[in-house]
């Protein structure tokens, strides 16, 4: 499906990889973006995804954002979602979902959160 | 004092207006959820991409992090086959499948979206439907006729689903039926015409039987032939013939030996009929390949609601075969993991590169989650069952290649099939290919 979301692996570390993306979360970049995160999941590390350049999430952008998290969870993993706008934010917070995702006002937060 | 105005007298507090644009805000959610939705599904063309689009949709939509969608499956009335789950645990989900199903079966209709409290349900549907902390079921419906169940768990803000709720679920759920109808029909035209590829296929195949059967009656005719005119020619040589007998047996000779060449006519010809299929090598991009073949095969397995996936490591990976030959060899691996495993399964090709003690390959592995093969018959496997000499015909249907014969191809090629399994846990076949 032809999608408006932009996916650079930015530099990780050890122990965690760092996605960030640009455009639109909706229904067709969900399968690109779970896609992207899978290589983080087989290899078994954390991940940040950056929403910084994030202009909308949809419903089926968050049902992914939520599917993803459930997956990581699964092996033990983390997802953390960093420097999210207000737009991005307030779509969670209309739902009261931002107690199962992993909010962070930076990457940098996010892996030091994750490194700890 | 002045009477207050009406517009006064209804004026909010300021909680109370937070509360109705919060209610906006919620309503404009839904309506945006509803068009998203009906705009995925239109280019969706598969039973799990629409599944995924759906609870993906549903979730995101009513605000909760537990959803699963069943469809009916064919294999006997009133089954169903669990497509996805999130949120849920694995064995909760396959007894809510079997409770579910018993309730369709018991005739007790599922033709709207109801909650758990208010529901007509069986007593065991909401004793597990509470245990797995289900707070909603809707049917999927295509023409009246139950063709699925989706179940969403409570929403995050505590709010209880509205009979408005339940009526938006019920319209993005007619969308869900018409699509899964209609991928269903795609579907069942992609396999229609895949098998008609393969009864082509094996149409060849027939041609290239006659051959060999020509081949045979070749050999089993020019043994006699060949000890008939050795003993003439003895019979000639030795001394004691009238000159009528021995006209006779030169006559008999001439016409032996005639019979011989035109036998050997015969065979020539059949040789050179006989399609022998070299190996065209070339170079080619494994991934891209792959890929193709993925979204060419998904809409089929799909349609029988297995589930195929490509998980490939990023392209290019180049290997040196004939890419037509491995395709052959791929598909009748994936044709046996789609014959030996049941409804609901999954199929994973995994594409990457690997290096061992024997060189750098190209691997492509077929994974499934069936019930396996026993440990006893692995070795067998890859015994070819087919002689070369055709005198066993074919073991297997479909593409008809047999793991054997696709182990002797990779062979042929210069690379190896590997065959790992676990009864219970499923089969893994690696196609090794040598990588450029």
């Amino acid at each position: 499906m032809a999608h408006d979301l932009v996916i650079e692996r930015a530099q990780g570390d050890s122990t965690c990889d760092v996605l960030r993306l640009t455009g639109r979360i909706d229904a067709r970049s969900a399968s690109h973006l779970i896609e992207e995160c899978r290589q983080t999941l087989v290899a078994g590390r954390h991940l940040v995804l950056n929403l910084a350049g994030v202009t909308f999430l949809s419903s089926s952008g968050i049902g992914t954002l939520l599917v993803l998290s459930e997956r990581f969870d699964e092996i033990g993993k983390t997802v953390s979602f960093a420097s999210a706008s207000d737009l991005v934010r307030s779509s969670i917070e209309l739902l009261s979902l931002e107690t199962f995702l992993r909010f962070h006002d930076s990457e940098d937060e996010a892996r030091r959160k994750l490194a700890a | 004092m002045k009477p207050a105005r009406k517009s006064d007298r209804q004026r909010l507090s300021p909680s109370g207006q937070q509360s109705v644009l919060h209610l906006v805000a919620l309503r404009e959610h839904s309506l945006l959820s509803l068009f998203e939705l009906s705009n995925g599904l239109s280019v969706e063309l598969d039973v799990y991409g629409i599944t995924d689009l759906a609870l993906f949709n549903l979730m995101g939509h009513m605000g909760t992090v537990q959803a699963g969608l069943w469809l009916r499956t064919d294999a006997g009335p009133g089954d169903l086959v669990l497509i996805r789950s999130h949120g849920l645990r694995r064995e909760l989900a396959a007894a809510l499948g079997g409770v579910l199903a018993a309730q369709l079966k018991a005739d007790i209709p599922l033709d709207h979206p109801c909650t758990v409290e208010s529901g007509d349900l069986l007593p065991s549907v909401r004793a597990l439907a509470e245990q797995s902390k289900v707070a909603v079921l809707a049917p999927v419906l295509v023409g009246g006729k139950t063709v699925g169940v989706v179940v969403l768990g409570p929403r995050a803000s505590g709010l209880p689903y509205s009979d408005l709720d339940l009526q938006l679920l019920r319209a993005s759920l007619s969308m869900v039926g018409s699509s899964i109808e209609n991928a269903r029909l795609y579907n069942q035209l992609q396999e229609q015409n895949r098998r008609l590829m393969l009864a082509n296929d094996e149409l060849r195949g027939a041609n290239e039987l006659r051959n060999q059967f020509l081949q045979n009656v070749n050999h089993e005719l020019r043994t006699p032939l060949t000890i008939i005119i050795g003993f003439m020619d003895c019979l000639l040589q030795a001394p004691g013939m009238d000159a009528r007998q021995r006209g006779y047996v030169e006559s008999s000779m001439e016409e032996a030996t005639k019979l011989k060449g035109m036998i050997q006519s015969l065979l020539e010809f059949s040789e050179a009929t006989q399609n022998r299929l070299p190996i065209h090598a070339g170079e080619f991009d494994v991934v891209a390949l792959m890929g193709s073949y993925h979204r060419g095969r998904r809409p089929g397995i799909a349609g029988g609601l297995r589930e195929l996936v490509l998980e490939s490591q990023p392209g290019p990976l180049k290997a040196r075969a004939d890419a037509a030959r491995f395709i052959g060899v791929v598909e009748s691996v994936v044709e046996n993991s789609v014959k030996f495993t049941p409804v609901g399964s999954r199929i994973a090709i995994a594409v990457d590169d690997v290096t061992d003690d024997q060189g750098r390959w190209v691997r492509v592995g077929v994974a499934d989650d069936g019930p396996g093969i026993p440990k006893e018959h692995l070795p067998r496997l890859l015994e070819p069952f087919r002689q070369v000499d055709g005198s066993t015909t074919r073991a297997v249907g479909g593409m008809g290649l047999g793991l054997a014969s696709a182990a002797q191809l990779m062979q042929l090629m210069g690379g190896r099939i590997e065959v790992q399994s676990e009864l219970g846990r499923g089969t893994l076949v690696e196609l090794l290919l040598p990588r450029v």
